[in-house]
């Protein structure tokens, strides 16, 4: 398989333009560790740019001062991990059942679920909603509000349209049931969507902190990104209000700045849901085979 | 696929009784269905009684039937507010903006990445898992970074431009309104060029090898592959992905016009409706109405452009939504 | 942004108690309750409750949830002194503080009526008093003889907050005890409120001078800037502008110092008429922005003042190449602070008193007017035991618990001298600087929610490590300590005068206490907008005369009128109630 001088130059000039973007897209999370590992009030002055000029850890300290993180830690967890796997079963399932052309309630249910993607009924209801279904504090109300996304459906279901409809006729005319043509058939063949869908899910799971804040504050149930947001919002207030006991000493003592801790935060909860990425990464990075047979 | 598309419109068109033995032909998929119904009906469409507040003088510590009813004093507020007309242009413009860099970005990215071939498998795994990183930053580090960046003080751009003897004075970049929209545009391309990329990827995956050995022995070039087979191969995904987008045209985001944008020189073409809503509601009563009043409307909005954009890509003979 | 906005008022409300520093006539002398009969910390019980309750119930361990309506953190369980106070009391709290929008976990609380035992109201007082939220305890209080003590005196400012006159809210801060014997001003802490804040160095070099005038103190800034075109490498910064956000009190409340008043916020009010008017389009302000413009012609502000966002703003501060701005200090403690920990003490700033004619001006430094009402916590409606709690509380203001919680323990965490004075060792103040340690070993955790004692215990002591006179000479720097003998002064708070308190809380204090829907509120909204848009175009004009006509013709088309006798109305409301 060789390849023309021309393919050459334009590899070249490819390759060239996606080390910029490495450079580019690595900078913003490379600069964020810099912070996270640099003394925050040394950091108050600005300049960091390459390397952490003032070493500390006391950032992470600051993070995981207390046991509350590591059980935090396992709640998000569980709640990414089931959700997920629901979502992206059924939202795959139900992609699978409108990619019936001929399904006659198609149109309808498709309305009823993209509606729901641009309407809110705002937080006030949705709390009484959640509350008669007993999901106030508790586990679930990480789960059952997001078993299936719309916007996934939609997804999964074009790219199920667009692979041949050769795949599920033999199995048709066989006679097996739909359940089992999902199972045996779609699911295999639409992998690289459903793992983009998988890291669409886990990511918004992983991430989310607001449900906690309002469904379940329960000390129990927190999880990691809000134990964050915890950490963040009472140094905020460290930095401001300071009473009497406090204003003598402040400027000895060793600080966290709200900029500082975010560095590190972010740090501590990125990294979990990074290391997830290469798994679902071969399903929809492939060998580009097309080119390079002549 | 054409066939079967006539067919299905041809069966909506029969009379009831087709319609029953249709549903009996097809009761395995009516009853998957049957459950996901329910479920948005409980989740979604349950607290929409909320909705009703946009109509109410809305008091939390009230009852359902103890509120005051205004009927539509709040989407006249909304309205007939000076300033609304201006919020409405920003969040427009930032959007559209945002619509068109996102996806072109995105979507270039994910077809220049497919163009590596086999030898640069390792590099493209490890661009595309960096190009990805910036997604999960929030804004407000992000932000932080890109007021570095533009600074007159010793941002890096300013002083790059003067090295090249581009500009004879620093630019204040983030003190004029002219460049406030673009500087929200390409820090949005930052954010998420490499994340949004991810689905056209899986994408390409579903497109037939042969379909490139057959263009190649047709003698098209890398560039004609990448226009001729890529391109359309994803195109339904782009369609609508991009009608599903565009139904939430008056989204244009929030944190990054906040952060960026406070200040008195860009206040002007910086604020969206997010931020006006909010503005108005803050520390009133009137707050919750007046959020669910906007909200409505953007839905009202979402709905009369998917009705659209769904019409369009039907027309052209693209994927439709619905 | 809800939340940006409320944190301001926070800070704002924090800032005022920093500056707290004295009682007013009304202050009660005597001595809070440590030696009252019974009052004692071995049985908190005694006397202190009703008598139908046996004491040894009382021990009977219970908990209450807390919500505090702001940021904090809780304190682990195994804190030592949290712990000491559940074997006193038999109570533990269970805080959850506020992460993210107050307006809708608020709006939430209350519609659904799920309210947890207490709540620290925070600035969502206004809507949980709407609501109804919290139970009347003005007919518990007088069982209570600590709780008795400290608010008797301020019941009817306490009532005031509410619409029917009872008492919901108890005030966590404001009760000072005094002993009356000349000392009491020692225990004063720095000042920390707004000012024309000026690097020391500057003044230093001009041979220690206080500029009175706005045009003596450009003057001399000028002057200096163009004596030091660069300070430690790096080009001067004359004056910084901070106007982002709700920062932009950096920008705008300047003119009201300028011709004496108090920091108010938005308006002026006339010490005599208690008149008020908003001040952004007066005579007064177009002098002060006037001479910000002619200064940013002349370079001494740099455009990119307005445009810097917060940490832009502390990055310059922390350089020492800024020489002065308008602000409040905790707004830039923290660059500051990075001045101090370099050494670069004379890069650090004092406060100046600039007006337009020259004469003394307090800006904030008011004496302590005592309890304002509607600053602190409540017991909500859904309170598994009211009495319980009261009796909590009244335990949290003996001496010698509130000594537990706000020293710690003799011995481990302080010691007392041979004069019988608290202090504390170089470790233990280490300790208790490092904000960690604190929250895991000290009790002003809890303490900081609740009713507390400030001022001085009945043995002289500060009521808290970091007031005691001794710690804050010790901490002085010898710079500091050369700089201000040079002017005659003790501390930065000598640079401004002591005004007595006018005894009507500050305006925006007022604001964040007024009904939601007050017709006020949209027309105060406008105003605002209208500053941060206009007013940085106005300094940076070509043409300052008709930017600023142009500006102020905008307010003919807000009923500010409407504003200023709103305003009047709630003052007067306050001052009658009292």
């Amino acid at each position: 398989m060789r390849k023309s001088a021309s393919d050459r130059v334009i590899d070249s000039i490819i390759v060239f333009f996606m080390l910029i973007v490495i450079v580019v897209m690595l900078y913003p999370l490379w600069n964020t560790l810099i912070v996270s590992f640099n003394d925050a009030r040394d950091s108050i002055k600005g300049g960091l740019y390459l390397w952490p000029r003032e070493w500390t850890l006391f950032n992470y300290q600051s993070v995981f001062k207390t046991e509350k993180v590591f059980n935090a830690f396992l709640i998000s967890v569980a709640r990414t991990v089931i959700t997920t796997v629901l979502n992206v079963f059924f939202s795959g399932l139900l992609a699978y059942v409108l990619s019936h052309k001929d399904f006659v309630f198609r149109r309808f249910l498709t309305i009823f679920m993209v509606m729901t993607m641009y309407i809110n009924a705002g937080l006030i209801p949705q709390y009484f909603l959640y509350r008669s279904l007993g999901l106030i504090d508790s586990f679930w109300v990480y789960v059952l509000p997001a078993l299936v996304g719309a916007f996934n459906v939609i997804v999964i279901r074009t790219y199920i349209n667009s692979l041949p409809a050769s795949l599920t006729e033999s199995a048709k005319i066989d006679g097996a049931s739909e359940m089992k043509i999902y199972f045996n058939i779609i699911i295999p063949m639409c992998l690289p969507v459903l793992a983009t869908v998988a890291l669409w899910v886990a990511v918004g799971s992983w991430n989310s902190w607001f449900d906690s804040f309002i469904f379940a504050p329960k000390q129990e149930l927190s999880t990691l990104q809000y134990e964050m947001m915890k950490i963040l919002s009472s140094s905020m207030q460290q930095g401001v209000r300071q009473p009497d006991y406090l204003q003598q000493s402040q400027q000895q003592r060793s600080m966290v700045t709200p900029n500082s801790l975010r560095a590190a935060m972010t740090m501590v909860a990125t990294v979990p849901i990074l290391i997830v990425y290469p798994f679902l990464q071969k399903y929809f990075v492939t060998v580009n085979i097309g080119s390079v047979k002549e | 696929m054409i066939t079967n598309l006539a067919t299905s419109k041809a069966t909506t068109e029969k009379p009831r009784k087709e319609f029953f033995s249709q549903v009996k032909k097809q009761k395995e998929l009516v009853l998957i269905s049957l459950p996901f119904f329910v479920y948005f009906f409980i989740f979604n469409y349950m607290p929409l009684w909320g909705l009703t507040m946009a109509f109410q003088n809305y008091k939390p510590q009230l009852s359902f039937f103890e509120q005051e009813w205004v009927g539509f004093k709040h989407f006249q507020n909304l309205f007939t507010d000076p300033d609304f007309y201006r919020v409405m242009r920003n969040t427009l413009a930032m959007s559209i903006i945002n619509l068109v860099l996102g996806f072109v970005t995105a979507i270039g990215f994910a077809l220049l990445l497919n163009e590596l071939t086999q030898e640069f498998y390792g590099f493209k795994r490890v661009v595309q898992t960096i190009s990805y990183m910036p997604h999960f930053l929030s804004w407000i580090i992000v932000c932080g970074l890109v007021s570095n960046i533009l600074a007159m003080d010793d941002g890096i751009l300013n002083e790059i431009l003067m090295a090249l003897g581009l500009i004879k004075e620093k630019i204040h970049f983030m003190g004029k309104p002219e460049y406030f929209w673009w500087i929200v545009g390409f820090t949005n391309v930052w954010k998420s060029m490499g994340w949004n990329s991810i689905i056209y990827l899986a994408a390409i995956t579903s497109i037939d090898p042969a379909l490139y050995e057959a263009a190649a022995i047709d003698g098209y070039g890398r560039f004609g592959r990448m226009w001729h087979i890529t391109l359309p191969g994803i195109k339904s995904t782009i369609v609508v992905l991009l009608i599903m987008n565009a139904g939430w045209i008056l989204n244009a985001g929030f944190e990054i016009q906040y952060i960026l944008g406070t200040n008195g020189l860009v206040l002007d073409v910086s604020e969206t409706i997010d931020i006006f809503v909010l503005k108005r509601g803050f520390g009133r009563t009137s707050g919750f109405a007046f959020g669910t009043a906007a909200g409505m409307f953007k839905t009202v909005v979402s709905a009369v452009i998917l009705v659209l954009c769904n019409k369009i890509a039907g027309w052209v003979g693209e994927e439709r939504l619905v | 942004m809800k939340k940006t906005k409320f944190l301001a008022l926070l800070l704002v409300a924090v800032m005022v108690f920093s500056v707290i520093t004295a009682c007013t006539k009304k202050g009660d002398p005597d001595q809070p309750g440590g030696d009252q009969p019974g009052g004692t910390v071995t049985e908190p019980g005694g006397t202190t409750t009703p008598d139908e309750k046996p004491a040894e119930q009382k021990l009977e361990p219970i908990t209450f949830t807390m919500f505090v309506a702001g940021p904090g953190e809780a304190p682990p369980k195994d804190n030592k002194i949290v712990k000491k106070l559940q074997e006193i009391t038999g109570v533990t709290i269970d805080f959850e503080f506020l992460v993210g929008d107050m307006e809708q976990k608020v709006g939430i609380m209350i519609a659904s009526g799920d309210y947890p035992d207490l709540i620290g109201a925070g600035q969502a007082r206004g809507r949980f008093l709407n609501a109804g939220s919290f139970a009347a305890v003005d007919d518990y209080l007088p069982n209570y003889p600590n709780l008795w003590k400290h608010y008797e005196p301020y019941l009817d400012t306490l009532r005031s907050v509410s619409a029917d006159n009872k008492i919901y809210i108890l005030d966590i801060w404001g009760r000072q005890y005094r002993l009356e014997d000349g000392q009491d001003d020692f225990y004063e802490g720095d000042y920390n409120g707004p000012a024309f804040w000026t690097q020391k160095d500057v003044l230093a070099w001009d041979g220690y001078s206080y500029p009175k005038t706005l045009d003596a103190y450009f003057d001399l800034l000028e002057r200096y800037f163009k004596a030091h075109p660069t300070i430690d490498g790096q080009p001067t910064l004359g004056f910084e502008v901070h106007s982002q956000d709700w920062r932009s009190f950096c920008l705008k409340n300047a003119p009201q110092h300028l011709i004496g008043g108090r920091n108010e916020g938005d308006v002026v009010v006339h010490p005599d008429t208690l008149k008020v008017e908003i001040y952004q389009n007066k005579w007064y302000a177009k002098e002060y922005y006037k001479k910000l413009n002619e200064v940013f012609k002349k370079g001494l502000i740099h455009p990119e003042t307005f445009s810097r966002n917060y940490d832009n703003y502390l990055s310059v501060i922390s350089t020492g190449r800024v020489l002065g701005m308008f602000d409040q200090q905790w707004n830039f403690q923290d660059g500051e602070s990075v001045l101090v920990s370099e050494g670069k003490i004379e890069r650090t700033y004092v406060p100046l008193g600039i007006s337009l004619d020259g004469s003394d001006v307090p800006y904030n430094r008011v004496r302590s007017e005592g309890i304002i009402g509607g600053n602190g916590m409540g017991i909500s409606v859904k309170c598994k035991d009211i009495e319980r709690a009261l009796q909590f509380m009244d335990t949290l203001l003996e001496e010698d618990v509130h000594r537990l919680m706000y020293w710690g323990i003799e011995g481990e965490d302080y010691y007392v001298d041979e004069n019988g004075r608290y202090r504390r060792t170089p470790e233990q103040k280490a300790n208790f600087d490092n904000p960690d340690w604190r929250l895991a070993n000290s009790g002003a955790v809890i303490g900081d929610q609740f009713p507390k004692l400030e001022g001085r215990y009945s043995n002289g002591n500060s009521c808290g490590a970091g007031t005691q006179p001794e710690e804050r000479l010790e901490n002085q720097f010898p710079y500091d300590k050369e700089f201000y003998s040079k002017y005659g002064f003790y501390s930065k708070s000598d640079f401004l005068p002591l005004m007595d308190h006018p005894g009507y809380p500050e305006v925006w204090s007022i604001f964040s206490t007024m009904e939601e829907d007050n017709i006020a509120k949209p027309i105060f909204d406008e105003i605002t907008d209208l500053q941060n848009r206009y007013l940085p175009g106005v300094i940076m004009s070509d043409n300052f005369d008709a930017a600023w006509d142009e500006y102020v013709a905008r307010y003919e088309n807000v009923n500010y009128k409407a504003l200023e006798e709103e305003i009047e109305r709630q003052i007067q409301a306050r001052l009658t109630k009292r």
